[in-house]
């Protein structure tokens, strides 16, 4: 049982991880607007 | 060793009682048994996270909505450690002597920080202009149960006791006597000489706060318990391309060459009254990111649309998301109180936020944001789009709130701070906290490195205190 839930735990910690730091970073932000800074000669 | 349940223990043996077994507690209780000081660690969750335990944590907010605190806050054997995976980096100078601190004191303990949290120490950081600087995190994903529990089940120096509640504190003319607990629904006191109060940054403001209301005496006068709350938004501030070749040009080969994300920092010596703030240029290999990246900006620049294309496809560019680290301005009325309207299974209040978040902070991001979209412009280093919502200065999507800074604060005098320069509580001789619960500012660092650099600097204190 223990063994059962040190796994979970150490998978939930990874998911945690990527939560904090990675998953978001993968996704362009396809519903979110932005204001892009540009040169004249840009566009 | 693991007590199974209670027994007296004599005060002289065991003179520390600490009461949390996260990173501040851990790594004190780690550092004292080097020095040959026994002590006793109170751990109110299981060796391991379960729903019950964790249902002591449920918290009520007023105010400004905050995202994710009762998954940042863990009642279990390591605490948050046990789900925490974090960009280290020390405290600066300024930072060090905001709080009052002497910065190379605290700097001594940087190196067994380093070992406790099992990263390398390097914090490089390299000047890119005047507003900004490249800095270098280590990242440590250290769980301290894997890492320490047997090494505690082990030791003869360090006792741990689980499953036991610290109630409050009770004592007299300026000293703790005795900490009550509850285990199993059963009431008992602990008896010690030195009482280190550890248990998280919501729960410390908690558990003195219910101090001073079961004592008459004791923390009478000090009115900062709970106050001075600050959290850090873990935000999307825009997008932006990077062209690497010609940023690492302009840093003139002080660029910080690592993979994946690029940090930077606002430059703390150019801050003057602004709060600081931690920027996350994440750099993408993924090609549908870098589709839509490119999509969006063919739309409304096709010129320079056409420029990066090529770019991206040999590499020299890349493209992600801007992510921010946003400093808050300690505010008195952003405060820790008491629930007295839902209480735990022991019937204690349970903790409160009430709080609202900063426009400073929010008009912050915005201005330095702006400040890196016109450097990426003039200097040709790429380009960056800020989101909508900084740019209109709207209420922005939060993404956590992982760090909870401040209510039992640092500081001279007990008029606007809890705790002294020593960690330890105004006015009381033998009551010390740590934690961030003890940060006078948030800066935009995250707070366990130097959570456990207090820690080792109070285990030197308490050496010279004890022998």
């Amino acid at each position: 049982m223990k063994k059962l839930r040190r796994k979970f735990l150490k998978l939930s910690s990874i998911f945690s991880v990527l939560i904090f730091t990675g998953l978001f970073n993968l996704k362009f932000q396809n519903k979110k607007k932005f204001v892009w800074y540009l040169k004249k000669s840009d566009k | 060793m693991i007590l199974n349940s209670f027994v007296e223990l004599e005060e002289n043996k065991f003179p520390v009682v600490i009461f949390g077994s996260g990173p501040a507690g851990l790594s004190l209780a780690l550092e004292l048994e080097k020095k040959n000081i026994n002590c006793l660690i109170i751990e109110a969750g299981d060796e391991f996270y379960n729903d019950e335990s964790q249902s002591y944590f449920k918290i009520n907010t007023e105010g400004t909505n905050l995202k994710d605190i009762p998954n940042s806050r863990l009642r279990q054997f390591g605490g948050t450690s046990a789900s925490w995976g974090g960009w280290c980096k020390p405290f600066s100078d300024l930072d060090i002597k905001k709080a009052g601190l002497n910065s190379d004191e605290i700097k001594k303990y940087q190196s067994e920080t380093c070992k406790i949290l099992g990263i390398k120490n390097s914090f490089r950081e390299s000047n890119i202009n005047e507003d900004f600087n490249q800095i270098e995190f280590q990242y440590s994903d250290v769980n301290f149960y894997e890492k320490y529990f047997f090494h505690i089940k082990k030791s003869k120096n360090i006792l741990l006791l689980l499953n036991t509640q610290l109630s409050h504190f009770e004592g007299e003319n300026k000293k703790v006597e005795k900490a009550v607990c509850i285990s199993s629904g059963k009431y008992f006191n602990i008896k010690s000489r030195e009482f280190i109060l550890c248990c998280g940054g919501i729960e410390n403001s908690r558990i003195l706060l219910w101090t001073k209301f079961k004592n008459k005496n004791l923390l009478k006068d000090n009115s900062n318990i709970g106050k001075y709350w600050m959290t850090h938004y873990w935000i999307l501030g825009g997008i932006g391309f990077v062209d690497l070749k010609n940023f690492k040009s302009l840093m003139q080969n002080n660029f910080l060459d690592r993979d994946g994300e690029i940090h930077i920092a606002s430059n703390e010596n150019n801050l003057k009254n602004k709060l600081q703030l931690g920027l996350y240029l994440s750099t993408n290999e993924d090609q549908n990111f870098i589709k839509e990246m490119v999509k969006s900006i063919l739309c409304i620049a096709p010129e320079y649309g056409k420029k990066i294309t090529k770019s991206i496809l040999n590499k020299s560019l890349k493209c992600g998301n801007i992510f921010m680290h946003l400093e808050e301005d300690p505010i008195y009325d952003n405060e820790i109180v008491l629930d007295k309207n839902n209480k735990d299974l022991n019937q204690i209040p349970l903790a409160k936020i009430k709080y609202k978040s900063s426009l400073k902070s929010k008009t912050n991001a915005k201005s330095e944001l702006e400040k890196l979209a016109n450097l990426f412009k003039q200097k040709d280093l790429g380009r960056v789009a800020l989101s909508n919502e900084i740019y209109n200065l709207k209420e922005f999507e939060n993404l956590g709130n992982y760090h909870h800074l401040g209510g039992t604060r640092i500081g001279n005098s007990i008029e606007d701070s809890v705790i002294d320069k020593d960690f330890k509580v105004h006015d009381i001789s033998n009551l010390y906290v740590l934690g961030s619960s003890n940060f006078r500012f948030g800066t935009y660092k995250n707070p366990t490195f130097t959570i456990v650099q207090y820690s080792i600097k109070l285990s030197y204190d308490l050496k010279k205190k004890l022998i």
